[in-house]
């Protein structure tokens, strides 16, 4: 059995819950969260131990592994707590707000000689699995010109903590690392990044936040991401372009039905969206159960969220300064 | 009212000739051509019941009104010029130019000479961005924050990839349509441009693909992808696709949507067959009625020229790596 503590009982929390739920050989031994209710109400369900912090929880439990499902800005004292009680961690995306303090976490991961695995959930996405694979096996030939878009609503409930930028590292940094992470996996390290950036007015009323990034691969390839928290639902496309063919996806040409009743004002729901199967967050929690039990090697690492995480900070200084920023010069690879 | 045509060099030269000699116009004729080379000048006039000329001094002296000029873009200027001088009013394939300098120029001849030059963005002429500008308009998105365009294409080949003739790659045939229709949208310039160029598809002297990136003088983020990136079994041509982010809402448009697919067993192909009404009809259309009734033209020099230093820019940057700020010139 596979001892699991999750920290944080928001949206993704519950989500992991409930694919944690669906996994063999796994069981919910620990919950910790700010929220009284929401502990009241999981615990019971799952007859776990509850805390409002998780040092003080697992001083009282044995876990086999924490999985930190809080905001981006509260990742790094949990990842250290639970490193230092030496129990394991998968930790939800984005790692950490800065490539520095992700470097860190790892160390601290290392020297506690404790997993640390990320959820870069998009490498669990079958249309996105399957083009790496299409990429590695040459069905395009010589990549030329990769485009990514991934789109939501603006997340969070009103002024929640996505919209401060010091919390979430905001859409470039929260969505970003998804398609930065896909790319570098497919084509390499980045060589450079320019990204423009906007987000909502003061004389505004709808809150949004939206980033145009271009991107150089070491390889040669020219990315161009598009990042937008001003979109109704997910919405995510791409398209791979090379000397022999191209790839093109997206999620709006994706689904296989669509139900639609007479006897709603709406004018046509969808099923929740294009994964009929086991979802890509049970894949991922099931790999990184593996991982732990020393069945498989992970998919992905801590390392290669950090690489992310640097991607999107160069960007966010790009906007910044209006400017590109090169990557390899910096050194900040090595 | 007569037209000539100077050169077939572009494509887009049948396109314009066939629309000359519709129906929507009873009164206008295609009456002269004029082509540098001599087999594809006599098989057009032939085509379009048109007389060819061999000598465009010769054509130039006719009494054609107007001509459309659709040689390579680094001739686009001596034509331009020779036309205004001889008193005729021009509609002149995109890019204006290959060269700022020359494009201005090309303007100052006109306005001197007192004819229209007219530069041919026939995408402002699509149903679909004619919608779209009513939507913007309207404010029913709000302020427009962010625009994503592509302007994808086939490699052209031919002249298209000769740098002499063409003045350059992807990048000066397919950033403009988008430019264009950013600054129509919003009426807004270019603050600042960065741009990624390389040839990455095939082995030419001119660059295949890219992206730019752009700030307007207002705030709005844009980006153009103007690359030949589609594969010989694309089933047509291109596209010409803007994602528009506003304060209230977005706008996704494919302005090629409008099409049955074909499946073409006989050729063994996928192809778009359009539906939707032929755009280089409407400019042509627009054109005339522009020289009818001595209007401004729908789409200046200036237009044509303000596109062609975003391209100039593009060029500039991308063997920078920095991103610029665009210098406008004075007109």
């Amino acid at each position: 059995m596979l001892k699991v503590v999750v920290v944080g009982l928001g949206k993704i929390g519950q989500r992991h819950l409930d694919n944690w739920e669906q996994i063999d050989g796994c069981e919910i031994v620990g919950l910790v969260s700010r929220n009284q209710y929401q502990l009241d109400r999981f615990g019971k369900k799952y007859q776990a131990k509850t805390g409002f912090e998780l040092k003080g929880l697992l001083n009282r439990i044995d876990a086999d592994v924490v999985d930190i499902c809080l905001p981006t800005y509260l990742h790094f004292t949990n990842v250290k707590a639970a490193a230092e009680a030496k129990v394991n961690i998968i930790c939800e995306k984005p790692l950490a707000l800065h490539v520095k303090e992700a470097r860190e976490m790892i160390h601290i991961c290392q020297q506690n000689q404790v997993q640390l695995y990320v959820g870069q959930t998009l490498r669990f996405f079958p249309a996105y699995a399957e083009a790496h694979n299409q990429v590695k096996n040459g069905a395009i030939g010589n990549p030329g010109v990769v485009r990514l878009s991934r789109g939501t609503a603006y997340p969070g409930e009103k002024s929640s903590w996505y919209g401060d930028a010091s919390k979430s590292g905001g859409v470039i940094l929260d969505l970003g690392v998804h398609d930065f992470d896909w790319l570098i996996w497919t084509f390499g390290d980045v060589e450079r990044v320019m990204a423009r950036h906007i987000q909502k007015r003061l004389d505004s009323e709808n809150e949004w936040e939206y980033s145009l990034v271009t991107l150089r691969m070491a390889n040669g390839t020219i990315a161009h991401v598009e990042l937008s928290w001003a979109k109704q639902g997910l919405e995510t496309s791409f398209e791979i372009a090379g000397d022999k063919g191209m790839l093109v996806n997206s999620s709006k040409e994706t689904v296989p039905i669509q139900l639609m009743n007479r006897s709603e004002t709406s004018a046509a729901s969808y099923l929740p969206n294009n994964q009929l199967e086991e979802s890509p967050f049970l894949k991922q929690l099931s790999h990184f159960k593996d991982c732990l039990e020393g069945k498989t090697e992970p998919i992905v690492t801590a390392k290669d969220s950090a690489k992310a995480i640097e991607v999107a900070e160069a960007a966010i200084l790009s906007a910044s300064l209006g400017q590109p920023v090169n990557l390899v010069e910096k050194g900040a690879l090595r | 009212m007569k037209v000539g045509i100077i050169s077939f060099a572009h494509m887009h030269a049948q396109s314009y000739a066939k629309h000359l000699l519709n129906l929507n116009h009873p009164d206008v004729s295609l009456s002269a051509i004029w082509d540098e080379d001599q087999q594809r000048g006599e098989a057009m006039a032939t085509q379009y019941q048109s007389d060819y000329y061999q000598d465009l001094d010769a054509f130039l002296q006719t009494d054609i009104e107007a001509v459309v000029i659709c040689s390579e873009n680094a001739n686009h200027k001596l034509h331009v010029t020779k036309a205004a001088r001889a008193k005729k009013h021009i509609l002149c394939e995109k890019p204006i130019a290959t060269e700022i300098d020359d494009a201005k120029e090309m303007i100052a001849v006109c306005r001197e000479e007192d004819v229209t030059l007219q530069v041919a963005y026939p995408v402002r002429f699509s149903p679909v961005i004619k919608r779209v500008k009513e939507i913007v308009t309207s404010g029913q998105i709000g302020d427009v924050v962010a625009i994503n365009g592509t302007n994808h294409g086939q490699m052209p080949g031919g002249w298209f990839v000769d740098k002499s003739l063409s003045g350059g790659g992807a990048a000066t045939d397919h950033i403009v349509h988008i430019m264009d229709l950013v600054r129509w949208l919003l009426n807004d310039e270019v603050k600042s441009v960065y741009a990624e160029l390389d040839t990455r598809f095939y082995d030419i002297e001119v660059e295949d693909c890219g992206i730019v990136s752009l700030e307007l003088e207002s705030g709005v983020i844009v980006t153009i992808d103007p690359s030949w990136s589609r594969p010989k079994t694309f089933p047509t041509w291109g596209d010409v696709t803007v994602e528009i982010t506003g304060t209230k809402g977005n706008l996704s448009v494919d302005a090629l949507k409008q099409h049955s697919l074909y499946y073409n067993d006989a050729d063994q192909q996928v192809q778009q067959l359009p539906w939707g009404s032929d755009i280089d009809g409407k400019l042509i259309d627009d054109f005339i009625d522009c020289v009818k009734s001595g209007r401004d033209p729908s789409i200046s020099g200036e237009d044509g020229l303000r596109t062609l230093e975003v391209v100039k820019a593009a060029y500039r940057s991308a063997h920078q790596k920095q991103s610029l700020l665009l210098e406008r010139v004075e007109i």
